[in-house]
């Protein structure tokens, strides 16, 4: 009974955590991303800064967009306030925090049959946030460079840009034109 | 015998490591913001990224 009771109390804290960090009512309202100054600070937890409510940056996507731009391969005040973080607050962030734990927890509570492995499978299992980690936020979009000499983000971003036009109405500067897109005959253009 | 004031050797070495860990993270904040960095991170976090979109 308890432990249902912190649970229920866990959660409240979570959806207290993901209001507060996506907290930017008026970028649901009128469609466009918050631009204030917090975004120069990272939130604890992993929140997509392309959510019209963000109002702080995403660490891992900080890095890695840090890591495939051209000022900086790696990022020390991300990483530093990373360390910070896991000083401080360790892994109650992750259960206590981060939106993408309270939906995990959310989608576990749908009654169906639960997956389980052996300790041994789940002791090498543990080993793939490292790599994906390695990977996909600092290697690849720090080595894979087009001729601009930029990189893509890996970790977070839809496969290939499927010519939606959504950006070009997004972008608070129009810098996006139908040209850059489809290309002049209005056909897909390898950009 | 410990007394219960003095604190084992573990704990004076996990109290070391945090200490490490603290200051390497000032470093690592400090250079960063001499470098420049948190002003490419506002950059990045307040326009919609071309990059994460697939075509920057």
């Amino acid at each position: 009974m308890k432990k249902v009771k912190r649970s229920a109390k866990r959660n409240w804290i979570q959806l207290a955590s993901a209001v507060f960090f996506n907290g930017y009512a008026l970028g649901y309202q009128w469609g466009h991303i918050f631009t204030g100054k917090s975004k120069m600070f990272c939130v604890p937890i992993l929140n997509c800064y392309s959510c019209p409510g963000a109002l702080g940056a995403c660490p891992i996507g900080s890095l890695q967009s840090l890591a495939g731009g051209r000022k900086f391969r790696l990022s020390f005040y991300v990483l530093g306030m990373l360390m910070l973080f896991g000083l401080f607050l360790g892994r109650a962030v992750c259960g206590f925090l981060c939106p993408f734990g309270w939906l995990q927890d959310l989608l576990y509570r749908i009654p169906c049959r639960k997956i389980t492995i052996s300790a041994k499978l789940d002791r090498w299992l543990r080993y793939i946030k490292y790599v994906v980690l390695a990977l996909f936020v600092f290697l690849l979009p720090a080595l894979l460079r087009n001729q601009y000499g930029m990189g893509t983000t890996w970790f977070c971003k839809s496969p290939e840009c499927i010519r939606c036009g959504d950006c070009m109405e997004a972008c608070p500067k129009s810098c996006i034109s139908r040209e850059q897109l489809l290309g002049k005959s209005g056909e897909k253009k390898d950009i | 015998m410990i007394k219960p004031t003095e604190r084992s050797e573990s704990e004076r070495r996990l109290w070391a490591v945090r200490g490490i860990i603290l200051i390497l993270s000032a470093a690592g904040i400090g250079y960063g913001i001499m470098r420049g960095e948190q002003a490419e991170v506002l950059k990045k976090a307040v326009a919609v990224c071309l990059q994460c979109i697939g075509i920057g």
